[in-house]
């Protein structure tokens, strides 16, 4: 499943639907914003998208990730709004046979993801407290 | 011919504008490329590490363009 949402991500909701009977492994990656980066603190992340493209790509790569041996669901999900820190921008989720391969395709999409889906991110910063 | 182009996040900043529609009588992304850099010289260094997507695939510089085709300016992208 993939999916590109402003709402906040129900994670606990995200991981009940990875489980399966057949899976002996579920991996998780969550992205969230950091508190601060060179230019100073960071109050919030907005992140934009070329929609229509990235659902593509995202398909894409949720193709290719479920097409590696033992994987045997896979989620992933982004959101497309100002984040504000704590929340959870960006889910990947892999159950699989075994942990190893599932610890391989969740690095995998995340890498891919950051290579390739048109997403955006704008920081914005605490200029209160960067002085 | 008439080829539409989209901006986004950098792009759509610099050029102020979500898209425009331009005519074309290049051949493909290159000439788009030069077309584009005329067009909006404060684009000129965001092209340079810039992809281009036709009809919502990734492109090469050598891709052919064609009457109705939707080209995005993809800048470096920073999801995750």
């Amino acid at each position: 499943m993939i999916s590109l949402v402003k709402e906040p991500l129900n994670i606990d909701l995200l991981i009940q639907s990875l489980k399966n009977d057949n899976a002996g492994s579920i991996v998780i990656f969550l992205g969230e914003p950091r508190k601060s980066v060179e230019d100073g603190p960071v109050v919030s992340i907005n992140y934009s998208a070329y929609k229509e493209m990235a659902l593509k790509e995202l398909a894409k790569i949720e193709e290719k990730a479920l097409k590696k041996d033992g994987i045997i669901n896979v989620i992933i999900a982004h959101r497309v709004s100002e984040i504000p820190l704590k929340e959870i921008s960006f889910f990947v989720g892999v159950s699989s046979m075994h942990r190893e391969e599932g610890f391989q395709a969740c690095s995998f999409i995340v890498d891919e993801v950051k290579k390739k889906v048109p997403i955006w991110k704008e920081i914005k910063y605490d200029r209160d407290r960067s002085c | 011919m008439k080829i539409k182009v989209l901006f986004f996040a950098e792009t759509k900043r610099v050029v102020g504008l979500d898209g425009t529609e331009l005519e074309f009588d290049g051949v493909n992304i290159s000439d788009l490329r030069e077309l584009l850099r005329d067009k909006f010289p404060s684009l000129s260094e965001i092209l340079e590490n810039s992809a281009f997507a036709v009809n919502k695939e990734y492109a090469r510089l050598q891709t052919v363009l064609k009457e109705g085709d939707i080209v995005a300016l993809i800048p470096p992208v920073e999801g995750g």
